[in-house]
């Protein structure tokens, strides 16, 4: 298989762009959309895996990935220009391009080598799609007390209880567990992750709806799921740490990606707006201060990331200014789109409809933006703790 | 100027800003030959001394420099000061028939027999223009902050020099107000990060209802709410300098660093309380300052239609900075 721009191991990110978007431009046909909606959950992941399998193979998705699963190495910046330029002309849609580089990373640097290698170049390729079973209906912004438990019975441990708010799970074939390996009250220290099967006997997936009518996220049942010790990741009762690089992992190339999603669609909004309405221009003004402030501050954690610098404190700064400027973007929206978001059923409508539901939970997912007040007042700025 | 020469040049300049021996940075800044440093390396030596000014609080002509930088594009014969617009206002005056009008604002100028004003012109678009200072009347104005050494100055000028006009003359404005923003921007987001400490040291000892009041959540999270826009002005004026729309990220970066100045201001003062009010507590000095240099070359709600107007112009939202 030939693999485009071959030579790009050692380039810049800027060389590597210019390849990139030579590229995107000469095969817009097969990258757009074949939906002018917001498209439904199912086209939406079906349009999805067919982009990543002509990037995968075309090489494009393989870039910046070691080579040990199945990528081709070069600067992991190359993953978020990437996405940047995909999101960036309304190619993909962010949250679904999200998913290889929310769990990508933490499997490859969790799982036992030969697990990574079997499984991650299928998920780079869009052959299938991963979900993440961390929230519970009594473990959200308290992460550390979840209930879900796994057992160890022989070579196999068994897991029970119930995940809220999986993303895609019912279009998912594995999904990355957090459960209590260690007894109960043993806190954050008690848990482990594992890399499970979504079609393991015991597992039960209920979608939920959002309140944009979009059948995102789901509830899934574990009862007493069997699964093999080899999918263990990382160690028993180190399950915590692969949350938090998981957590920080988000900050890295799919806040890029994101942003350049928002920009994509206050590019629209400015096309859409009328030039010399005042409020208009405000919100317009404001919007894109908001999207470049973080993208400025992005910008020095995706050089972190790249070089392996994790830093999940400093990074909750950049989950603040995200969720502010997502919020920003569609806020923006519902006063240029007069009447549309509320009253119209166009393609047009339904897609800022959706977007604009979205961007509500901006605050929420991914850790609130109180918790992440939290963790910067501690961490950063080094005020004394809550008694 | 590599690591090693920036970080001689930062301490350098903070320690002349430190030195409290002597009245006139200004005097200082020319003993060192900081102009020399400003030609030679426009970014590092407005990045370090204007850093350094907003972390000790202190103030210069240096800003006339930054301004007069470019001043070689438009061929002013000698040294000049550049006269602001007040706030609210593109240009520092208007042409009329036979003269022309001036209303605006100069900072800590420097000797000079020559001032640059960006005129609007009817007819022909901005013009800069040199006029005699002599023939204005120039009122020293007090304000919020006495230490910014600000002077009105109005007037009607009969003989004027006009030195540049049509793109000429937009391009040295864009390039000129770009630079002074980007300066100006340091200096606030420097003084922002000072506000916030003093705020943070505050709560961190003071004690109420038995407890440090820094373990309020209603505290902490204004606290990180500060420091949160400071960070984000910060990062956009760092970045501003490597954009490749100079003009556009640095009016951003004004934007931001204006939102800041409303977010840190309100809520570090009233984290101090009624320390934050006293002419007593250092805290307020930091306060007026930002206030005064938020309100010159675009506040952030004028920016935020001048920007937001010329995105709906371009009909796109522009990446300001690459990976």
């Amino acid at each position: 298989m030939a693999v485009s721009g071959n030579d790009l191991g050692t380039a810049t990110t800027a060389r590597f762009r210019a390849s990139l978007v030579g590229w995107i431009e000469a095969h817009l046909p097969q990258l757009e959309p074949p939906y002018e909606d917001h498209g439904t959950t199912e086209e939406l992941l079906s349009h999805q895996r067919a982009v990543q399998r002509l990037l995968f193979d075309e090489g494009w998705m393989r870039w910046g990935w070691p080579e040990a699963v199945g990528g081709l190495g070069g600067s992991p910046l190359f993953r978020a220009v990437l996405g940047e330029e995909l999101t960036g002309r309304g190619l993909v849609h962010s949250a679904a391009f999200s998913m290889t580089e929310v769990l990508g990373p933490a499997v490859i640097e969790h799982a036992a080598p030969a697990l990574a290698a079997e499984v991650v170049p299928p998920m780079l390729r869009g052959d299938e799609s991963w979900c993440q079973g961390f929230s519970e209906p009594e473990a959200g912004s308290d992460l550390g007390s979840l209930r879900t438990t796994a057992e160890r019975d022989g070579d196999e441990w068994v897991i029970r209880g119930q995940k809220l708010w999986t993303s895609w799970a019912h279009h998912a074939a594995r999904c990355i567990v957090l459960a209590r390996s260690e007894g109960p009250g043993s806190g954050s220290k008690g848990i482990s992750a594992f890399f499970v099967d979504m079609n393991s006997p015991g597992i039960t997936v209920r979608p939920l709806e959002t309140m944009a009518g979009v059948d995102e996220f789901c509830e899934t049942f574990f009862d007493d799921v069997r699964v093999p010790a080899g999918r263990l990741l990382g160690r028993q009762g180190a399950g915590w740490q692969v949350a938090q690089h998981i957590l920080a992992c988000e900050r890295g190339p799919i806040f890029w990606q994101r942003a350049s999603w928002l920009l994509f669609h206050l590019g629209e909004l400015a096309r859409m707006a009328d030039a010399t309405d005042a409020t208009a221009q405000r919100l317009i003004g404001q919007a894109f201060a908001d999207v470049s402030a973080l993208r400025a501050r992005s910008r020095s954690t995706q050089l972190q990331v790249a070089g392996g610098d994790l830093r999940p404190a400093e990074s909750s700064v950049d989950k603040i200014l995200i969720a502010a400027a997502d919020q920003a973007v569609f806020d923006a929206a519902r006063y240029i789109l007069p009447g549309v978001i509320e009253l119209d059923d166009t393609p047009v409508a339904d897609r800022f409809r959706k977007e604009w539901a979205y961007s509500r939970a901006a605050t929420i997912y991914g850790g609130t933006s109180e918790i992440q007040r939290d963790i910067v007042a501690s961490r950063l700025l080094n005020l004394p703790r809550v008694p | 100027m590599d690591a090693y020469e920036r970080k001689l040049l930062d301490e350098t300049l903070l320690g002349l800003a430190e030195d409290q021996r002597y009245d006139d940075l200004t005097v200082s800044l020319d003993q060192f030959g900081w102009r020399d440093v400003l030609a030679a390396e426009p970014r590092a030596a407005i990045t370090s001394l204007f850093g350094a000014q907003g972390r000790t609080g202190r103030w210069s002509s240096a800003l006339q420099d930054v301004l007069a930088l470019g001043i070689d594009t438009i061929g002013v014969g000698g040294p000049t000061n550049v006269l602001l617009p007040r706030p609210n206002r593109s240009v520092a005056a208007t042409e009329l028939r036979d003269g022309i009008t001036v209303d605006g604002v100069l900072l800590a100028p420097r000797d000079s027999s020559i001032l640059t004003v960006l005129v609007e012109s009817s007819g022909a678009g901005k013009q800069a223009v040199a006029v005699d200072p002599d023939d204005l009347v120039m009122t020293l104005r007090f304000g919020l902050d006495p230490g910014l050494g600000v002077r009105e100055v109005t007037g009607y000028a009969h003989e004027s020099t006009v030195l540049a006009e049509g793109v000429t003359a937009d391009l040295w404005w864009e390039q000129t107000q770009a630079r002074a923003r980007l300066a100006i921007c340091h200096q606030v987001v420097a003084s922002l990060f000072v506000m916030i400490e003093l705020a943070r040291s505050h709560v961190s000892e003071r004690e109420q209802f038995g407890r440090l009041v820094g373990t309020f959540q209603a505290v902490r999270h204004k606290l990180v709410e500060a420091h949160v826009a400071a960070t984000a002005a910060d990062s956009c004026t760092e970045t501003a300098w490597e954009s490749a729309d100079l003009p556009l990220a640095s009016a951003t970066a004004k934007l931001a660093t204006g939102k800041a100045v409303a977010v840190v201001s309100a809520h570090t003062q009233q984290l101090l309380a009624g320390l934050g009010f006293t002419a007593e507590h250092p805290f307020h000095r930091f306060m007026k300052r930002v206030l005064v240099l938020e309100r010159l070359l675009g506040s952030s709600t004028e920016l935020a239609s001048e920007l937001g107007g010329q995105l709906l112009e371009r009909g796109e939202a522009p990446r300001l900075v690459e990976l």
